[in-house]
């Protein structure tokens, strides 16, 4: 809703409280009168028009902001950093523990706000007190206040910060989800029912992966990998083992870089929704600039806890969260745990940023180059060894898990190729000549001549007669021919079906095409499909899936503030019958035995209902706020209420309200009986109609 | 991760050090990292080194500092130098140095041990294995130590994880003046290399008083004995030099009184045939290691304390023998230089070698030697060879054992050996087996004389000398060629038979025809195809791979028929 929305639909007792408050002399008393008794349509949309005018004016926002003291401003950025809600208690409770000050006065800051109309109520009567600012303001205040809502950098020298060795993980992140997917191929990694593995195995993988990730916390960044793999369904449980699945693998492999950041980004949320957000925050620093853990922790708090207040708040459900939730740590392991955060230790306690991968992770800018760089290739060696660096394409790092051992991951990963792990190879599909030629292509100095010969003698007559997954190729008489000279001359694996019909590689069909292409002729750029369950670019799997379903809520812009029903606002700032804000500060909304919030301008009460119109049967707080109302505007009402005593017969009377008070746990108003003409006590539960004197 | 391709090094996680040799600043780097990690394997594209506590402290004990350490390894690495890598340097580096041991005060008198670390000192002397060694402490941090206990008590803190420096100085030994001769007996000039003068000047430390004392590591045929001989001028008294036999005792003799003026009746050979004790002693580890019986004591474990030996060399000096640590334990005041290719021993005790004998003083990669000509290129080729139809029937119904035995003897061999040797016809050929007969058939076939264990000296010597002045082409030689006889000239060796699993046995054998000759050595190993040997032969072609000689495998057919018969009588 933006602002114009919402004043054209704000209810009259607000709306003239906003005239009374930003309007002119000479419309107050008027306005008084018609928040009670309800404005024409006419007035109130002159009414609304001119708050258009003003509070879209951001000179005349900044003019009123100024006005204030600078105690306003903090309590106004502490809301709109809990995303424009939070319950009452906690409010204060964070603003003096972020700022000092004692939660009464807290407590009058924020009163204040109401009596200006910034800060609002919840509307039911007996919960806890909830502030709420409406969305409209809220997106205005964050740009007045936008260089303070986020994380502020902390003022320190670079030299001053000294990376902290046992929380940062510097493995890269692609490179050791399919170096570790490579080890559960080739390994057996035991899972109880429970999904713990094994604790050999635990063992055993912890050993084999500590020199990438470091001695000191192996085991938590193991168990981010376990939690990854399962989370993106590339593994599953398979005889009480976790076996790789092949498919949801080769879809994560075909990704781009950026699909594949945005699978962990979904992971991310999955784990903790605020973790996007966390990078968010951090993205903002300049990439030299520390940010205070500690201030961290007081923005990440204030918008935790605002999610918290706005789900009560939309289920209605205002009950208050233990409160053990009111200081929760930002969950910032997982990150670190993936190398995008770097933490570090300074004159002031600890310190963070984003780490370079991290900050490429966010912004989504080289992420190319986070995965792989370019011309990085794998170098086979002639003892039959494989170093596979960091910054290898993922397809062709775990290709190199098909054909041979991993024998340690680190920098540079070692696969050694063994007779074994050949023939498992060809068993699973890979042809002796496709094999030797992806290591001749693929390594950086070639194969070398005892490797490629000892490749030959281990494959020996292995794959003599095959199963090929192969595209078959067509050509009319007048092509067939010279496809055919094309296929031999540029040595594409190819077998003639029949005339004009030849089975091709399938893993050389962009070579083809492109020789094709140069010898100008024209080629069917797409293959041709009999069945679409089988074609890999419309196969689109789980991980996909994972994206579709989080497209709606996109990286970008998460921070906005939340919508909040403006018809269930209650103005905070009307004087009470009990005290006005000294009340407000004392009302028991800790134990949770609270009185009404605000007096008189529920907006679930249709003013005309509340006024003139027909006796209204309400709830006893609402009663009460009706009450309050009559006796803040010297209005009287009409009482439909049983006899009060051997001189009356009961019925409908008329009553100058004068106090609202509670007496041995029940709740009284005080009132001149004018048809009796003496002070009497109503008991509110028995009230059976009440509206304001016409 | 951050990256820059144009560098040589990446450094893993676990220490080890990844260096890409097709790189323009590899030799800075190779250079670099020599001198402070071991080179573990040295293949064709990526040479592998490992940082370990020993080649650190080898390091700080000439002179290397952590931050230069760190600095180095930032500047040459492709990604981020792993900080977990970064820090155990730095502490590993900083004990170095801690430990001190110094010249007594008096003559005769106590050693001291110095710890200049509150922290060290403290759990020096709660441990209960040091407290034993040393006497009455001076001060806090100052402990007198018994001069006996001068290499126990080294050990001792190595075990806990701190090295000694001994500046405790050495006895000067009789004094004998050494001096070299610019020409051989036979008249051939000669002069030491630089990187000869460069170890022996590592090793002295221009006279100071750590130096003395050291391991200098270089390859086969870079004339480590040399580099021993030039030690003993530089040093100019008695010298006891252990070697590996009695064939590597006489190479010494004759290199010493052929490289030095030095007569020969000044140069003795301890061994189980001589037991001359003269002022420059050659024997061998076998007999110092002798005793009677398992219980008795060692028969001439004597020799050390024989002469006033102011050098002891240990050649080979990762085969040292356990029970020669043991005296090397008590003789800590004597100068000592060790002299090995390689500081990896079998047993793990390099600890032992760095406590008892001294810290790696020098080291050349070979690569470095081989492009300067210093060492022979090799070249190494595996020879596949079919079986004849015949035996390939009884090779298939054979056991394991017996499998391996008739492809060993192959006599398809023999027609492979011949057109090898017609193609280095001019080369001098080492046909080296394992099978008696099959030798003896070569040495026939081929009018290559043939040397066993049980050829007499004599025979061997002249058949050597023969083969030294080109008068004999080839030589056919059983196991006994694989230790320390020295054929300079050699330089093909064919390898027809052998247990191909052991690393050392090929190191060996390599290492006879990588003799500073000059231009390129050639390595053939003729296997049978498809047989149990090609399978062992697999372990051979991983080992000389890793150590950087290229390798080619051949599949060979005879140029000619073959007769089944032929070669079998």
């Amino acid at each position: 809703m933006d602002l114009a929305g919402f004043f054209r639909s704000l209810p009259h007792p607000i709306l003239a409280q906003y005239h009374d408050r930003y309007g002119t002399e000479s419309d107050k008393a008027a306005a008084t009168r018609a928040g009670i008794l309800g404005f024409t349509d006419k007035e109130s949309a002159a009414i609304a028009e001119g708050l258009i005018e003003k509070f879209g004016d951001r000179h005349w926002v900044r003019a009123r902001l100024k006005e204030m003291p600078k105690t306003h401003h903090v309590a106004l950025i502490g809301l709109l950093q809990s995303r424009g809600i939070a319950g009452g208690t906690w409010l204060l409770q964070e603003l003096t523990q972020a700022h000092g000050m004692s939660e009464v006065l807290w407590a009058e800051v924020l009163h204040s706000l109401g009596l200006d109309l910034w800060v609002f109520g919840n509307s039911r009567q007996s919960p806890p007190l909830f502030y709420v600012m409406p969305e409209p303001l809220a997106l205005e205040l964050r740009h007045q206040f936008r260089k303070r809502l986020g994380l502020a950098p902390a003022k320190v020298e670079e030299g001053d910060v000294r990376l902290s060795k046992d929380t940062n993980y510097r493995h890269p992140v692609g490179f050791s989800v399919v170096s570790f997917l490579a080890y559960l191929r080739q390994h057996p990694v035991k899972v109880t029912r429970k999904d713990e593995v094994f604790k050999k195995h635990h063992e055993e993988l912890v050993a084999f992966f500590s020199s990438l990730w470091g001695d000191s916390a192996t085991e938590k960044v193991l168990e981010w990998h376990l939690d990854v793999v399962r989370e993106l369904g590339l593994v599953h449980h398979r005889g009480g083992h976790l076996e790789v699945d092949d498919l949801a693998l080769a879809e994560f492999l075909s990704m781009s870089a950026r699909q594949r950041r945005d699978v962990y980004m979904t992971y991310f949320r999955r784990r903790e929704k605020l973790l996007i957000w966390l990078m968010d925050a951090l993205v903002d620093m300049d990439p030299e600039e520390w940010g205070q853990l500690r201030s961290l922790r007081t923005v990440y708090r204030r918008r935790y806890m605002g999610g918290v207040f706005h789900r009560r708040y939309v289920r209605k459900s205002y009950y208050l969260p233990p409160s053990g939730f009111y200081d929760p740590n930002p969950p910032l392991e997982v990150l670190q745990l993936a190398g995008l955060l770097e933490s570090g230790l300074g004159p002031e306690g600890s310190y963070l940023r984003l780490s370079r991968a991290g900050r490429i992770f966010v912004s989504g800018e080289g992420l190319n180059q986070l995965e792989a760089n370019a011309g990085v290739k794998f170098m086979l060696q002639p003892t039959f060894e494989i170093l596979a660096p960091v910054g290898l394409p993922l397809k062709t790092l775990w290709k190199l898990g098909e054909l041979a051992e991993l024998k340690r991951v680190d920098r540079a990963s070692t696969y050694l190729l063994t007779r074994e792990s050949l023939r498992q190879a060809l068993d699973e599909g890979w042809r002796r000549d496709q094999l030797i030629r992806f290591l001749a292509e693929g390594s950086q100095v070639g194969a070398p001549q005892n490797v490629k010969s000892t490749i030959r003698d281990w494959a020996g007559k292995h794959g003599e007669i095959e199963f090929h997954d192969a595209l078959v190729v067509t050509a009319n008489k007048e092509r067939a021919k010279v496809l055919q000279k094309l296929l031999d001359d540029n040595e594409i694996a190819h077998a003639k079906l029949a005339p004009g019909v030849i089975a091709v590689a399938r893993e050389q069909r962009e070579e083809l095409l492109e020789a094709l292409r140069g010898k100008k002729l024209d080629p069917a750029p797409g293959v041709r499909k009999y069945d679409i369950a089988d074609d890999p670019d419309k196969r689109r799997g789980h991980l996909h899936g994972m994206l579709d379903g989080d497209s709606e809520d996109t990286f970008d812009g998460r921070d906005e503030p939340m919508f909040f029903p403006s018809k269930s606002l209650v103005m905070l700032g009307a004087p009470t019958a009990e005290g006005g804000k000294e009340a407000m500060a004392q009302r028991g909304f800790r134990s949770g035995r609270v009185g009404s919030n605000a007096v008189g301008a529920d907006l679930s009460i249709k003013p005309a209902a509340a006024g003139a119109g027909d006796l209204l049967k309400l709830s006893p707080a609402k009663t009460i706020s009706v009450i309050k109302a009559a006796i803040r505007l010297s209005l009287d009402l009409d009482v439909l209420y049983p006899s009060t005593g051997d001189n009356d017969p009961g019925g409908l009377s008329r009553v100058t309200p004068a106090e609202v008070r509670e007496d041995g746990g029940a709740s009284f108003f005080q009132g001149h009986h004018h048809r009796l003409d003496e002070d009497i006590k109503f008991q509110i539960k028995r009230i059976q109609g009440i509206r304001l004197a016409p | 991760m951050f990256f820059n391709p144009d560098n040589p090094l990446i450094v893993q996680g676990d220490g080890s050090l990844l260096l890409e040799v097709d790189n323009n600043n590899y030799g800075e780097a190779r250079d670099f990292l020599a001198r402070f990690a071991e080179l573990e394997k040295s293949p064709a594209h990526i040479h592998t080194y490992r940082i370990t506590a020993l080649s650190l402290w080898n390091a700080a004990g000439a002179g290397l500092r952590g931050s230069e350490i760190r600095a180095g390894l930032e500047k040459f690495s492709k990604y981020e130098v792993p900080p977990d890598v970064i820090d155990d340097v730095s502490e590993k580096i900083s004990r170095f140095g801690k430990v001190v041991l110094l010249p007594a005060q008096e003559e005769g008198g106590d050693l001291l041990l110095e710890i200049r670390d509150s922290h060290v000192s403290r759990k020096v002397i709660r441990s209960k294995k040091i407290i034993p060694l040393l006497g009455a402490p001076v001060r806090e941090g100052l402990y007198r130590v018994p001069l006996g206990n001068r290499g126990v008590i080294k050990q001792a803190l190595l075990k806990l994880g701190y090295p000694v420096e001994d500046r405790a100085g050495f006895v000067e030994g009789e004094s004998l003046k050494i001096s070299m001769r610019r020409q051989t007996i036979e008249g051939k000039g000669w002069g030491l290399r630089k990187y000869q003068r460069d170890s022996v000047a590592a090793w002295m430390k221009a006279g100071s008083e750590d130096g003395g004392h050291g391991v200098v590591v270089l390859p086969c045929g870079a004339g480590k004995t040399i580099v021993g001989i030039a030690t003993m001028a530089a040093a100019g008294c008695h010298t006891l030099i252990l070697a590996t036999g009695v064939s590597a005792v006489r190479q010494w003799i004759e290199e010493i009184v052929d490289r030095t003026h030095l007569t020969a009746d000044q140069v003795g050979e301890y061994s189980g045939r001589s037991k001359q004790i003269r002022p420059v002693t050659v024997t061998t580890y076998q007999i110092l290691t002798h005793r009677k019986s398992t219980d008795a004591v060692f028969t001439h474990l004597g020799l050390f304390s024989a002469s006033d030996w102011g050098l002891i060399i240990y050649d080979e000096v990762h085969l040292l023998p356990a029970p020669v640590f043991r005296i090397t334990a008590d003789i800590q005041a004597r100068r000592r230089l060790g002299l090995t290719a390689t500081l990896v021993r079998e047993d793990g005790r390099e600890a032992d070698v760095f406590s008892l004998i001294g810290p790696k003083r020098f080291d050349v990669p070979w690569r470095v030697l081989e492009s300067k000509g210093f060492v022979a290129e090799a070249h190494c080729y595996e020879i596949r060879v079919d079986l004849p139809p015949k035996l390939a029937f009884r090779y298939a119904q054979a056991d394991d054992r017996s499998k391996f035995r008739i492809a060993a003897e192959n006599p398809m061999k023999m027609l492979a050996i011949e057109e090898l040797l017609e193609e280095h016809e001019d080369d001098k050929v080492l046909v080296i087996g394992m099978y008696l007969d099959q030798l003896e058939l070569v040495a026939k076939m081929f009018g290559a004389p043939l040397i066993t264990g049980k050829t007499p000296n004599d025979e061997r010597d002249r058949l050597y000398a023969e083969f030294r002045s080109g008068d004999l082409k080839v030589l056919t030689v059983s196991k006994v060629a694989n230790f320390s006889i020295n054929l300079p000239d050699a330089n093909v060796a064919i390898q027809i038979s052998g247990t191909f699993g052991s690393r050392q046995e090929e190191a060996q054998r390599l290492g006879r025809i990588l003799r500073p000759s000059g231009g390129e050595a050639f390595f053939y190993s003729v296997v049978t195809r498809n047989s149990r040997e090609q399978e062992f032969a697999h372990n051979r072609q991983l080992f000389l791979t890793e150590q950087g000689y290229s390798y080619h495998i051949e599949e060979w057919t005879p140029s000619r028929e073959w007769v089944e018969d032929e070669g079998e009588d």
